[in-house]
C-alpha cells in the first residue's frame, strides 16, 4: 500500500519555505500531526513514548503544541536504531561519523528521500547556487570511493547535482599504504590547476581541512612566492561539519572567511556553511549574511539544558529541530546536543523566516577533580 | 592576587615562567625554617584557624557561605555540611592521629642496632588543585605544612575564592608568621605550558589532583628527582545482594544509596558511579532509589547542574528512553530537571556516569562477572560500598580488595572514612617527605634517643611537648582556669603555674571528680594511688596516656641495662589495683624479654627451680622483698647467682648492694623511680649508684623549688614537682610528688645528656618529737656502714614521754651492734645526743629484727620507713 503523507507532502516540497506565514505554518502544523499520529503506530519507542508523556498526535492543533511532541536524543539514535517502516523500504542508508565508536544509521525511504532532496533543491535554487555552467569541484573530504557510507560524502556528491560536474578532487585520501594521508600540496596544485582553468569551482566539505591549506599556503615559502590563487568569480565555497581546528586557533567564522578570500579570491558572500546534522538530515544553508535560516518546514528551539523549557529568542539552550518529512524514522522532533539559540533580531538579508546560531557542542565535562569523568577512561588494548 | 610567602601581592599580568621560578627559590630559602618549626606550632595555627571557621557567624564564613554556591554549583545546603568538614580538615586532634599513622610510627630509634628513622620534608611542593570539591584545597595545604613542606597552591580554574579567604584569615591565626611565609597561591592557565615547565624543573615535590590531561602535564618530563604524588581520576561504585537486602531492608539500601550519590552531588571520587544489584532485585531498587533522591532533595537538595552536564544527563536519558521502550531498561527522573536520574541498565561495563546525582543500577547475576568488570577499570577503581548479607560480606571484600578496589566500605560509609586511612592506595603525608635511616655504631646503645640530642633540639622538644600538653590541659576545667591569662611557650616559663598539689589532683580525678580530666577516657590503667587507708584514691592512664608510659619506659628500661635477651623475674607487687607489677609487664613485654611473672609472691622452692630451670638472669623488685627472698635462695642454694638486679620503691641499702655483687655476682644494680600519679622520672645509669639518677625530662620534666614552689639553684634540695609531658588525659603539671632531690651539676661519665638527680626521699620525712625536728634521711646517712636491709624510725610514747625507736632487720646476730647503732646515731645526727641529754626527748631506743620480720604493706610490700605512732 502506498502511504500518503498528504501535508507532509505539501509543506516539505513548497516554493518559497522562508516567506513564513499562517496558512504555512498551520500546514506545518497539521503535517506533524500527520507524521506524529505515523510515528505513534508504527514505531513501538514512539508509542511508549507518547503514552509515557501523555501526548496524543492529535492534540496539535496550533503553532504553540509543535513545543509538546516528545524529543528523541541524538545519542539514542547512536545507540539504537529506530525505524518506522519496514526495513526493505530504505533505499538510502547512511551513517554519521561518532565520537567513540558510536554512529548513528540513518535511513530513508524513497518518498521521504525525495521529500529531503527537494527542501534541498529549493535552498540552493533561493541561495542562487544553482548552476548550468561545467563546474570544478575540490571536496574537502575522504575520497567517497573508501568511504562511501558517510553521510559527509553523500553529502559532498549530492551537492554535485547543482552544478555540472567537469573534474572532482578528493583532498584526503588513502596512500600506498592505506591509511588516510592529506597532501597540502596536492590539493593547492588543483587549485592552483582549477585557476588556469578559469571555469566556476565549487569547495565542498569539512571547513576544518579548507583552514588547514589557507594556513598551509600562507606559511609556505614557495607558495608564498607565488601569490594567492585567484579562483573565478562564480566560485563557491560551501562548507559543512567540523569546525574545530579554527576553533582551536581562535579564529572566528568571520576571520576564516576572510583568509578563504585572500588566499583563493572568493568573496563572502560566496561562502556558505551548510549545517545538517544527520540525524536530523533537514539541510540549512548560510544566507549572504551568513545566518542559517529556518524553512517553514523546520522547526529549532532552544531548550534549557536542565529543564528542557523552550527558551525565548537570544536565550542559548541545547537545539531541538522538528521536520515532518521523514516517515523512515521518526526522527520528528529531535533533541541535539548542539548549543545555540534562536537569534533575537532579524536578518538583514531580506527573509523573514527566523534564523538560529549554533554555539558548539555541548557536554563532555571538563574534567573538574577526582572523580573519574565521562570519556576518561583509558581501557586496556 | 597572588599570596606569596605572607604577603598578597598585586599581579599585572597572567604568571610567568620567570615568576614561577623566582616563587619556587623564594620558597626554598623559607623550606628549613619551616622544616624546623616545631609541629605543634602548626597545629595551634590550625587549631586557631578551626576555630574561627567553627563559628558560623565569623564573617568570611557568612560571606564564603553566600558566595561558594554560585562559584561551586552546590547548594546552600552542601556548602554548609562542607563548612562542617571544613572544621573537621582543620583540627589538631584529627590531624595528629593523621601524621601519627603516617609518619611518627614509622619513626625509629632503634638502640639496639643503632638505627633511626627520621623525617624530612621534600622541600617545596607545588600543589595543582581541582575543582570538584572546594575542600580539597584547604586538605593539601594542611597536609604539606603538617610535613613541613613549603607549599604553593595552584588554584583549579573553577573556583577561585575559597583560598584567598582562608589564607586571609590564617594570616590571623599565626602570630609568628612561620606558617604564612610558607605558602604561596598561585593561579595560571593548564595552557601555559612555561610556566608548568618552570614549576616542574625548581620544585622538589608536585600534588597533581585532577584528570588524564592534567596529570600528564605534570608528568612528562618531570626531572628524576622530584618526587610525583598523583590523585588522579578514580571511580567508586556499589554492590548491592539479594542477601544484603533482606538484612538491610529496600528503603534503608536504597536511602543509604542516595546518600552517598547526593553528597558532593556525586563529585567526590568516593561516590558511587553505578551500583550492581542482584538480579531480580535491581528494577526494585530503581523505585526505591528514585523515591530516596526525592525524599534527599528536601534536605541535601542538588545545586544548579552546569550546562554540559546537563546535555551529558540529558543524552543518557535519551538513549534510556529507548531502552525502556524496548524493555530493556528503566530511567527515572527527577521532574523538570537534572537534579537526579537512575537508569535501570544492562550492560554491565563499568563508565564514568556524568555526576549530578546520576547513576546506573546494573543486574547481575553473577558475582564473578562483577569482579571482571572491575578488574577492567583496575587503576581507576577506588571505593566499593558494599550492601551484603552477613554470610557474604567478609568475602564479598575480599574479591573486591583483589579486583583492584581501594577502599571496601559498607554503602553508606563510602564517603567518609578517618583521617587516617590510606587515600588512593597510599599514605598522603609519607609521600611528602622522606624516611632518612642513620646507623652509626655507638659505644652504648642504651643512651635513649632524648639523651643523645642537642641541647637546643632537646629544648625545643621540652617546649613543644609542653605547648601541646597545656593546650590539652586547657579542656580540663581546673587547668582552663589555672592557666587562664598565662603565656606559656616552654618549661621556662612553668614557675607561672602554681604546683599542683595531692589533695588538688584527688579531688580533680575519678571518682571524686573530673576538673583534671580533658577528653572522655578509654582504655588504659587505673591503679590506687596513696596510703594503704583511709578512702583509696587513683591514678588514671587513658590508652593513650598508657601507651606512653609504657613506650617510654621501654626506653628507660634498656638504660637500666635490660635487653631483648634477659629472662627476668618480674617480682613487682600486683593485685588490690597496684600499679608496679603491670606497668613493669607492659614495658618488659614492649622490651620482647621473657618475664616470669612472680608478682612478690615468690615461693623460694618454685623459683629456684624456674631460676635453675630457665636461667634467670634478672629480677625486678623493691628492695623489702629482693633481700628476703635472694638470702633465702642463696641459703638454698649456694651456687645461685644473678646478673642483673632492678629495683624501684625504696632505697637499697649500700650493704645489700655489697651482699649482691659479692654473693651473686651481680653485674648490674640499677634503681629506677617513678611517681605512681605520673611514671617513671629518674632510673640509674651504668655509672650511678646511691642516690644519683638520670631524669627523664623528655616524659616526667623534673623541677626542684622550695615550699612557695620557686625554683632553686642546682645543687640545693629541694621539693621534686612533675611534669607528666606526655600525659594528657588527666595532666600533671607541676605535681607535687611529695619527694625531696637536688639536681647535681655537672655530666655523667656515661655520656647522656640528661640532668642527674640526687633523690633524698620523702620530703615530709620528718617527725617532731618533743621539740626535735627529726628527719628520717638524717638518721638513715648516719647508718651507712652498717650491714642491713631495712631501717626504720618511730616517733612513740609512753608515760615517760616521746621517745624514737630506730629499728634495724638484718641478718647480723651481733649482740654489739644495737650499742654500736646507738653511738652512731647520737655521733651523728645533729642535736640528737642534746636533745636526750636535755630530754627534749625522752630516749633513744634501738632495736635489731631478723631479715623479714617488720611489718610489711600487704598491697605495697614495703615497710614504713617513717612511723609515728604517738597518736
Amino acid at each position: 500500500m502506498k502511504l500518503s503523507f498528504p501535508a507532509c507532502e505539501a509543506i516539505c516540497t513548497i516554493r518559497d519555505p522562508h516567506d513564513w506565514d499562517a496558512a504555512k505554518n498551520a500546514l506545518m502544523v497539521e503535517a506533524c500531526r500527520e507524521m506524529a499520529h505515523f510515528h505513534q503506530r508504527k514505531s513501538s519507542d514512539i508509542g511508549f513514548l507518547y503514552r509515557r508523556e501523555g501526548f496524543d498526535p492529535e492534540s496539535l492543533r496550533t503553532e504553540a503544541d509543535l513545543r509538546r511532541i516528545p524529543m528523541i536524543g541524538v545519542t539514542a539514535m547512536k545507540h539504537h536504531l529506530l525505524t518506522s517502516l519496514p526495513h526493505e523500504e530504505a533505499v538510502l542508508k547512511l551513517t554519521s561519523s561518532g565520537t567513540r565508536g558510536q554512529k548513528t544509521q540513518i535511513w530513508f525511504d524513497a518518498d521521504s528521500l525525495r521529500r529531503v532532496q527537494s527542501q534541498l533543491d529549493v535552498q540552493w535554487q533561493q541561495e542562487g547556487m544553482v548552476s548550468t555552467e561545467p563546474t570544478n569541484y575540490c571536496a574537502f573530504i575522504y575520497d567517497p570511493e573508501d568511504a562511501k557510507d558517510l553521510g559527509i560524502s553523500f553529502s559532498v556528491n549530492n551537492e554535485k547535482r547543482f552544478a555540472p560536474e567537469k573534474s572532482s578532487y578528493f583532498v584526503v585520501r588513502k596512500n600506498a599504504a592505506g591509511s588516510w594521508e592529506y597532501d597540502k600540496r596536492k590539493a593547492y596544485e588543483r587549485l592552483r590547476a582549477y585557476e588556469k582553468e578559469g571555469l566556476g569551482t565549487r569547495l565542498l566539505g569539512i571547513p576544518s581541512f579548507l583552514f588547514e591549506l589557507v594556513e598551509w599556503m600562507r606559511t609556505e615559502p614557495d607558495v608564498r612566492r607565488e601569490g594567492p590563487i585567484r579562483l573565478p568569480p562564480n566560485s563557491w565555497v560551501i562548507t559543512g561539519g567540523g569546525w574545530k581546528a579554527a576553533e582551536d586557533k581562535k579564529v572566528t567564522r568571520d576571520q576564516f572567511r576572510t583568509l578563504v578570500t585572500e588566499a583563493l579570491g572568493i568573496p563572502h558572500q560566496n561562502q556558505r556553511d551548510g549545517y545538517g546534522m544527520a540525524e536530523h538530515s533537514a539541510p540549512y544553508i548560510e544566507c549572504d549574511k551568513h545566518r542559517f535560516h529556518v524553512p517553514v518546514y523546520n522547526r529549532v528551539y532552544a531548550r534549557d539544558p536542565v529543564t528542557l523549557e523552550a527558551l525565548p529568542p537570544g536565550k542559548p539552550g541545547l537545539l531541538e529541530f522538528i521536520t515532518p518529512f521523514n516517515a523512515m524514522m521518526p526522527n520528528l522532533a529531535i533533541l541535539s546536543t548542539d548549543l545555540g539559540f534562536v537569534d533575537p533580531q532579524d536578518c538583514g538579508c531580506g527573509r523573514q523566516s527566523p534564523t538560529f546560531t549554533l554555539l558548539g557542542r555541548g557536554g563532555l565535562v571538563k574534567h573538574k577533580g577526582c572523580a573519574l569523568t565521562a570519556g576518561e577512561i583509558v581501557r586496556r588494548q | 592576587m597572588r599570596y606569596l610567602f605572607g604577603e598578597w601581592v598585586e599581579s599585572t599580568g597572567p604568571l610567568t615562567a620567570e615568576d614561577a621560578t623566582a616563587i619556587c627559590r623564594r620558597g626554598g630559602e623559607r623550606a628549613r625554617q619551616l622544616a624546623e618549626y616545631p609541629i605543634d606550632r602548626v597545629y595551634a595555627v590550625l587549631d586557631r584557624l578551626s576555630k574561627l571557621w567553627r563559628d558560623p557567624h565569623y564573617p568570611l564564613r557568612v560571606e564564603l557561605e553566600r558566595e561558594l554556591p554560585e562559584v561551586t554549583g552546590f547548594s546552600p545546603e552542601m556548602i554548609a555540611l562542607g563548612m562542617a568538614e571544613l572544621t573537621w580538615t582543620l583540627d589538631p586532634n584529627v590531624l595528629r592521629k593523621k601524621v601519627a599513622t603516617e609518619i611518627t610510627e614509622k619513626l625509629r630509634h632503634d638502640v639496639g642496632s643503632g638505627r633511626s628513622i627520621s623525617w624530612q620534608p621534600l622541600g617545596v611542593v607545588l600543589h595543582v588543585l581541582s575543582g570538584n570539591v572546594f575542600l580539597v584545597g584547604v586538605g593539601s595545604l594542611v597536609e604539606g605544612l603538617l610535613t613541613g613542606n613549603v607549599t604553593i597552591l595552584k588554584m583549579a580554574s573553577e573556583e577561585k575564592v575559597f583560598l584567598p579567604k582562608l589564607l586571609r584569615s590564617l594570616e590571623a591565626c599565626d602570630p609568628e608568621g612561620v606558617v604564612r611565609r610558607s605558602i604561596a597561591l598561585v593561579d595560571y592557565s593548564s595552557s601555559q605550558k612555561d610556566v608548568i615547565a618552570a614549576f616542574k624543573n625548581q620544585v622538589d615535590g608536585l600534588v597533581v589532583w585532577g584528570g588524564e590531561a592534567a596529570v600528564r602535564a605534570y608528568r612528562d618530563d618531570l626531572p628524576a628527582r622530584t618526587k610525583l604524588v598523583v590523585f588522579g581520576p578514580k571511580l567508586s561504585l556499589s554492590v548491592v545482594t539479594g542477601e544484603g537486602i533482606e538484612t538491610l531492608g529496600m528503603s534503608h539500601v536504597a536511602s543509604r544509596l542516595a546518600d552517598e550519590i547526593s553528597i558532593w552531588d556525586q563529585n567526590a571520587c568516593t561516590a558511587p558511579q553505578l551500583c550492581y544489584v542482584e538480579a531480580p532485585h535491581a528494577p526494585a531498587i530503581v523505585e526505591a532509589l528514585a523515591s530516596a533522591l526525592a525524599r534527599k532533595e528536601e534536605t541535601l537538595p542538588a545545586g544548579p547542574a552546569d550546562t554540559n552536564t546537563a546535555v551529558e544527563i540529558q543524552k543518557l536519558r535519551g538513549v534510556f528512553d529507548i531502552r525502556e521502550a524496548r524493555g530493556h531498561g528503566l530511567v527515572r527522573t527527577s521532574p523538570g530537571n537534572v537534579n537526579w536520574t537512575v537508569f535501570l541498565d544492562e550492560d554491565p561495563t563499568i563508565d564514568a556516569s556524568p555526576l549530578h546525582r546520576t547513576i546506573r543500577i546494573v543486574p547481575y547475576t553473577d558475582l564473578g562477572s562483577v569482579v571482571n568488570e572491575c578488574a577492567h577499570v583496575r587503576g581507576y577503581l577506588q571505593t566499593v560500598g558494599l550492601a551484603a548479607g552477613p554470610r557474604e560480606r567478609f568475602v564479598l571484600a575480599e574479591k573486591m580488595e583483589a579486583a583492584g578496589a581501594l577502599r571496601v566500605l559498607d554503602l553508606g560509609s563510602m564517603s567518609g572514612g578517618e583521617v587516617d586511612d590510606p587515600h588512593d592506595g597510599a599514605y598522603d603525608l609519607s609521600q611528602l617527605g622522606h624516611f632518612v635511616v642513620t646507623r652509626l655504631e655507638r659505644p652504648n646503645p642504651a643512651i635513649r634517643p632524648f639523651e643523645r640530642m642537642s641541647e637546643s633540639k632537646q629544648a625545643a622538644l621540652l617546649d613543644a611537648r609542653l605547648r601541646v600538653l597545656l593546650e590539652a590541659a586547657k579542656r580540663a576545667p581546673f587547668y582552663a582556669e589555672r592557666l587562664a591569662g598565662k603565656d606559656i611557650q616552654g618549661v621556662g616559663d612553668l614557675e607561672m603555674i602554681p604546683p599542683l598539689r595531692r589533695g588538688e589532683m584527688e579531688q580533680g580525678l575519678p571518682p571524686a571528680g573530673t576538673a583534671l580530666a580533658t577528653r572522655p577516657f578509654q582504655g588504659g590503667y587505673v591503679t590506687r594511688s596513696g596510703g594503704s587507708t583511709g578512702t583509696p584514691k587513683f591514678s588514671l592512664y587513658d590508652s593513650n596516656d598508657w601507651e606512653h608510659l609504657v613506650s617510654h619506659g621501654a626506653e628507660v628500661f634498656r638504660g637500666l641495662g635490660l635487653t631483648s635477651s634477659d629472662r627476668l623475674a618480674n617480682c613487682m607487687l600486683a593485685g588490690d589495683l597496684y600499679g608496679s607489677f603491670v606497668s613493669f609487664d607492659h614495658i618488659n613485654s614492649r622490651l620482647g624479654l621473657m618475664t616470669f611473672a612472680f608478682a612478690g609472691k615468690a615461693d623460694v622452692e618454685t623459683f629456684h627451680h624456674v631460676w635453675k630451670g630457665f636461667g634467670i638472669n634478672v629480677i625486678e623488685a623493691i628492695p623489702a622483698t629482693l633481700m628476703p627472698l635472694v638470702k633465702k635462695l642463696k641459703a638454698l642454694d649456694p651456687a645461685f647467682h644473678l646478673e642483673k638486679v632492678i629495683y624501684a620503691g625504696t632505697a637499697l641499702q649500700p650493704s645489700d648492694r655489697r651482699w649482691l655483687v659479692e654473693n651473686l655476682g651481680v653485674k648490674r644494680i640499677a634503681s629506677v623511680i617513678g611517681a605512681n600519679d605520673g611514671g617513671q622520672f629518674a632510673y640509674q645509669c651504668e655509672s650511678q649508684a646511691g642516690a644519683l639518677h638520670h631524669v627523664v625530662d623528655d616524659f616526667n620534666y623534673v623541677e626542684i623549688v622550695d615550699e612557695d614552689g620557686r625554683r632553686v639553684p642546682d645543687g640545693t634540695s629541694g621539693r621534686i614537682l612533675i611534669t607528666s609531658l606526655l600525659k594528657e588525659a588527666f595532666p600533671l603539671i607541676r605535681y607535687d610528688i611529695g619527694d625531696a632531690a637536688r639536681i647535681v651539676p655537672g655530666d655523667c661519665a656515661c655520656g647522656r645528656r640528661a640532668r642527674v638527680l640526687e633523690y633524698l626521699g620523702r620530703s615530709d620525712d620528718g617527725l617532731c618529737i618533743g621539740l626535735l625536728n627529726v628527719r628520717y634521711r638524717d638518721f638513715a646517712a648516719a647508718l651507712d656502714g652498717f650491714t642491713h636491709s631495712i631501717f626504720q624510725l618511730e616517733g612513740s610514747k609512753d608515760e615517760k614521754g616521746e621517745f624514737l625507736v630506730a629499728r634495724l632487720e638484718t641478718e647480723s646476730t651481733d649482740p654489739a651492734l644495737s650499742r654500736q647503732v646507738y653511738t652512731a646515731l647520737v655521733e651523728r645526727v645533729t642535736n640528737l645526743e642534746a636533745a636526750i641529754e636535755d630530754r627534749t626527748i625522752d630516749r633513744l631506743q634501738v632495736e635489731i629484727v631478723p631479715i623479714g620480720t617488720l611489718r610489711r604493706d600487704e598491697r605495697t610490700g614495703k615497710v614504713k620507713t617513717l612511723v609515728d605512732s604517738r597518736k
